[in-house]
């Protein structure tokens, strides 16, 4: 086999920051190679400087053994490199056919037919099996599942040489879809680099591993001689076992008896149609669902960011009526975001300021002017709750990896002292390290008394915390299981709409 | 679908400007729809509409041009400093006052697309720049534009204002370059998300440039119709010009964050304008309270075009 990318040696700094000190892998044609490591480890820095984002500061990188050093993704195209991103790259208020046509990625343009562009693009769509998205359909509009197979399929028409898949499988409920395409492109010879998080994911579809620790390769071998065991002590320098111990412990039960820290009765939200859900102190609710069945209304509502929800809330016994994050937050409910970027991080302001931001009212001194050093010592307490090294608490926060900008959320979270916690998919594209804090974070909420209402794509998550499970179809809940009831394969079932008795698929189709 | 379209800002600021023309007519009598009246009208619309679409394409890459105005005082003083006879000769002028508009827009583009300068303050540079060409080439007001010009544009041909062919002739082309050409998508993608337009493949800086270069050679053919209107050379520049142009992309829906908004609206928004210059003074109502009118105008349709974004993204 020959190699079709070598990289020698690669390093990036931006600023005092280093994100790449040396990289170095050599990824064979047809080869289908994982990259893992945490957050911070160099990754995503790794996908912009192969994709021309970004360039680096020193080393070689080879494309089939001639020279390659993109200044831009149009270059990259040109040396047939094509790239999923983790953050998209979709145009939101273009529609699916101009985001094909935008770009180029349906070969040089000057023209634009808009009935012909739509065609090509529902063909391309179909090839690659997506029947639930309207070619004219503006992108912003699709939920983030359909959006990120948009991207993918935009990717992979192109037919690289050189495919990147930058977490492709995060917001995907169903990854398998794109595995066959992805082994198809492998056989004619593209190199694929492949980011995941998910160990299952990896072995099922890739050859080879190659682990990044704080900007270096530490590791790479095939992934038939490596256990997950080994994988994960290269990643993050410890081992699993200390992990899964945690998993014996005996949590308590929660509080049943008292009020409720979440009660949404005739509750409905959009799509939402919720009977009956309440959180009790001290417990984890976890929701499951398959994308678009109505759970990001469900939060969305029940945080009064968008839609105005009918029906009682109530959080801590206090009704809630209409919209509004401020009389929630004062009744003690704190929502975390799906989506980081847009609806989380204050992009220029500090980690620092993103994380006192809902609470300055606190920490205001004499004159209505902030009280700069009770900021930063709050701020400071509370990063240490959550595991970010508070080095970073001085930078501005786009400058921090996507895991510790999810924990600067969960730290502004906890900082309004919530009673609930409500988190969309909290651990979506964030790495092992970062989970686990997150995982004990939310369990030591829970143990002092919060109740903790979350929505994840990852079963095992749910399977693992969860004191109880409500899975969610076409908006309604349709199952419910607790404590050792809680398998993988009943979620899954109850997921795809298969009722576990006949009463409650009765009331969903009525 | 009709529905829907009622919620476009642009098919908003038709309705309004149909409205308004009613009221102006029903005041007017018949001389506003006879050949001469409409002349009037198309020929004090025209400037600013070349105007509104010169700062709309940089709008819509999320940019600001404010030399719109230095250029079409340089335009204007062009047209006023050559004496051209025929046809031929008035169309080689015009060849020559939109090359400069494109040099101008040229140099814009590649200090904010290429140099990273802020849009605004590059093009308050050369906004100066530009009008202080115009003081070189004639230092007051005056000169004459040539007849064939300052006839030629203001005619009818039947019924139909030349200045009015020539508003709809540049809005059409500038509406399949934005709508039908990859480069209009570009210029729209940059706009909306210049981050991921780059990572789809989208040469930003280029695109960018290309926009301010459009946008330099619409400045210039405005200057040449405000030539035509005036007859006589000003090298001054008109700071309303530059507030109404950008008024007018306002009140057609463009959005000032970029990204958004239709050339027909930004046209039609610098109709109205005009439009209600015209109306206010057949009414009766003093001159100056026209400012008042026109900014209530804009805020109402911004408020306007803020309710249809809020439907459409429900």
């Amino acid at each position: 086999m020959t190699s079709l990318l070598e990289v020698r040696d690669l390093g990036k700094h931006f600023g005092s920051t280093i994100a790449l000190r040396q990289l170095s892998l050599e990824v064979a044609q047809g080869e289908i190679r994982a990259l893992l490591g945490e957050n911070g480890a160099g990754k995503s820095t790794f996908v912009k400087l192969l994709s021309g984002l970004i360039r680096p500061d020193r080393g070689e990188i080879r494309l089939e053994g001639r020279d390659y050093q993109p200044t831009s993704p149009v270059q990259a195209r040109e040396r047939s490199v094509a790239t999923a991103y983790q953050e998209l790259s979709l145009v939101p208020y273009h529609d699916v056919a101009e985001n094909f046509f935008v770009g180029g990625a349906l070969g040089k343009h000057h023209v634009y037919r808009r009935k012909a562009a739509r065609a090509s693009t529902r063909a391309i769509l179909d090839e690659f099996g997506i029947q639930d998205i309207e070619v004219g359909a503006k992108a912003g509009a699709l939920s983030l599942a359909q959006q990120q197979r948009l991207e993918i399929a935009r990717t992979l028409h192109s037919r690289p040489r050189l495919l990147i898949l930058d977490e492709p499988t995060a917001a995907l409920p169903d990854p398998e879809w794109l595995y066959g395409y992805v082994e198809q492109l492998a056989a004619s010879g593209t190199a694929v680099l492949f980011i995941s998080h998910r160990l299952a994911e990896v072995r099922r579809l890739c050859q080879s591993v190659t682990v990044l620790r704080g900007g270096e390769s530490v590791y790479t071998n095939q992934l038939s001689a490596v256990t997950d065991d080994e994988l994960f002590e290269a990643m993050v320098g410890r081992s699993l076992g200390r992990t899964l111990a945690a998993d014996a412990v005996s949590r308590p039960e929660p509080n049943r008896a008292a009020t409720p820290v979440l009660k949404v009765k005739g509750f409905e939200a959009g799509e939402a149609r919720v009977e009956d859900l309440a959180v009790a102190p001290g417990e984890i609710v976890g929701i499951a669902a398959l994308e678009g069945q109505g759970q990001k209304d469900l939060f969305s509502g029940i945080a009064g960011v968008s839609n105005r929800h009918h029906g009682s809330l109530e959080i801590a016994g206090t009704a809630i009526d209409g919209r509004g994050i401020v009389r929630r937050l004062k009744a003690g409910l704190v929502y975390v975001p799906e989506e980081r970027k847009t609806e989380g991080i204050l992009q220029g302001l500090t980690t620092e300021a993103n994380i006192s931001i809902s609470t300055l009212r606190d920490v205001v001194g004499y004159f209505g002017l902030v009280d700069a050093k009770k900021e930063r010592e709050r701020v400071a307490a509370a990063a240490d709750l959550v595991d970010i090294n508070r080095e970073y608490l001085a930078r501005p926060i786009e400058r921090l990896s996507g895991g510790n900008q999810q924990k600067a959320l969960l730290a502004r979270a906890l900082m309004t002292t919530p009673q609930c916690l409500l988190l969309f998919d909290p651990t979506r594209g964030v790495d092992v390290g970062t989970k686990e804090t997150m995982y004990a974070v939310m369990e030591r909420f829970a143990e002092r008394g919060g109740g903790i209402l979350f929505y994840s794509t990852d079963l095992q998550e749910l399977v693992r915390f969860a004191h109880r499970v409500a899975v969610m179809y076409r908006g309604h809940i349709v199952g419910e299981m607790k404590g050792e009831e809680i398998r993988e394969e009943r979620l899954v079932r109850a997921m795809c709409g298969y009722a576990e008795s006949e009463e409650v698929r009765a009331n969903v189709v009525a | 679908m009709w529905l829907r379209n009622l919620r476009q800002p642009a098919v908003v600021a038709i309705a309004i400007y149909i409205l308004m023309f009613a009221v102006y007519a029903g005041f007017q009598g018949g001389f506003a729809v006879s050949p001469y009246g409409l002349a009037i009208l198309a020929n004090s619309t025209a400037a600013l509409v070349f105007a509104a679409m010169a700062v709309s394409v940089v709008m819509l890459t999320g940019g600001f041009d404010v030399s719109v105005v230095g250029i079409i005082a340089l335009a204007n003083v062009i047209a006023a400093s050559f004496q051209v006879q025929s046809v031929p000769g008035a169309l080689a002028l015009y060849g020559l006052v939109i090359l400069v508009g494109a040099l101008f827009g040229l140099v814009n583009g590649l200090f904010v697309a290429y140099v990273g300068l802020q849009s605004i303050a590059m093009t308050l540079g050369t906004m100066i720049v530009s009008s202080g060409c115009a003081l070189l080439i004639l230092d007051t007001p005056g000169g004459t534009v040539p007849a064939v010009i300052s006839y030629g544009l203001t005619d009818s041909l039947g019924v139909f204002p030349i200045a009015g062919i020539a508003i709809l002739c540049g809005t059409a082309l500038l509406w399949v370059l934005l709508r039908r050409t990859t480069v209009g998508l570009r210029i729209y993608a940059v706009g909306q998300d210049a981050t991921a337009a780059r990572a789809s493949g989208v040469n930003v800086p280029r695109i960018t440039a290309v926009a301010y270069v459009l946008s330099g050679m619409l400045a210039a053919t405005s200057g040449f119709m405000l030539a035509a209107q005036t007859g006589t050379g000003d090298p001054r520049f008109d700071p309303s010009m530059l507030l109404l142009a950008f008024a007018a992309a306002a009140i057609g829906g463009t959005s000032f964050s970029g990204g958004r908004g239709s050339i027909i609206g930004s046209v039609v928004g610098a109709g109205i304008l005009a439009l209600m210059q015209k109306t206010l003074f057949v009414v009766g109502v003093s001159s100056f309270y026209t400012g008042i009118f026109q900014g209530v105008l804009m805020l109402v349709a911004v408020v306007i075009g803020r309710f249809a974004l809020a439907g459409e993204e429900e």
